[in-house]
């Protein structure tokens, strides 16, 4: 079962997927933090959200890139926070080329192992700003995965202050 | 109350307005000031950077108060710091008050869609 589920900066994705994790029963919980704690706000950020699972029986593994060699137990829930940062850490420090396929193939692998997988992402894509070539080639690949991900998710969901969106409603797990 | 939210120049004021049965008048952008309808809670956020105090207030002295506020944060990480906050703010206000709410509408081109609450009179 794959969830994907998205939303723009404090709309409360974050809070839901957890959720969805804790509501589905499975008690062997992973999270797969992807940012790399780079400066006062990343770490504050990270703080933040370490502080919303305390409690819940979250472990964490990092993983920034190659989500695809990630050894998570199997028939685990996992949470994936979040495909921006992933996509980002394997365009900007590894190459554009491959990027998306490597995120894939990281999600096949994570879906394939785990009984439940949580993937967050962030919608970057409604502000009609103009950017330079490289930021759109590279917002134009996110978009692109974000389609992809949606794609092979059972369920989608967008996260509007804090209320989800179905765009797709999965099976019962 | 009632939060309205949806991209910026979607028409939440004018349906908000036609939807109540209100005028342009009774629409403010400070709750300090004690509107019916508080449009534009983004641009209010802009300076106010522990807004819920004030918005309690609000909400005590007003409790059918309409709230519009703008959605801020599908788009790139801004440069700036404080565009950052400012956005991140917008967002968690906004999740605060949609917690609390009676009805959350959300308008599209124009269109309403009731995300919380029974909104049958907004459709």
């Amino acid at each position: 079962m794959l969830l994907f589920i998205t939303g723009g900066s404090g709309s409360g994705k974050s809070a839901y997927a957890e959720d969805r994790v804790t509501a589905s029963g499975l008690t062997d919980r992973v999270y797969i933090a992807t940012m790399e704690p780079f400066g006062a706000e990343a770490a504050a950020r990270i703080a933040r959200h370490r502080a919303m699972r305390a409690g819940k029986g979250f472990k964490t593994f990092e993983c920034p890139r190659n989500l695809e060699a990630l050894p998570v137990p199997p028939g685990c829930a996992a949470l994936l926070e979040d495909l921006t940062n992933l996509f980002a850490n394997e365009w900007f420090g590894v190459s554009p080329e491959g990027a998306a396929e490597r995120v894939l193939r990281g999600l096949e692998a994570l879906r394939t192992r785990a009984a439940l997988t949580v993937v967050v992402g962030n919608d970057l894509f409604a502000d009609g700003l103009p950017y330079d070539a490289d930021t759109l080639r590279y917002l134009r690949a996110l978009a692109h995965l974000h389609q992809k991900v949606a794609a092979m998710a059972d369920g989608v969901y967008e996260v509007v202050c804090g209320i989800p969106i179905c765009h797709r409603k999965e099976a019962e797990l | 109350m009632t939060l309205v939210i949806g991209g910026a120049g979607q028409g939440k004021l004018a349906l908000t307005l036609r939807v109540l049965g209100l005028d342009p008048s009774q629409a403010g952008s400070a709750p300090e000031e004690n509107p019916p309808v508080l449009n534009h809670l983004e641009t209010w956020l802009k300076t106010e950077r522990d807004p819920l105090p004030a918005l309690e207030a609000y909400l005590a002295r007003r409790s059918d108060a309409v709230i519009l506020c703008d959605e801020v944060g599908c788009g790139v990480v801004p440069m700036d710091r404080s565009d950052r906050d400012w956005r991140e703010r917008v967002g968690r206000t906004c999740c605060t008050l949609a917690a609390r709410a009676e009805l959350v509408v959300r308008v599209y081109c124009g269109i309403p869609t009731v995300l919380k609450g029974d909104g049958t009179h907004w459709n």
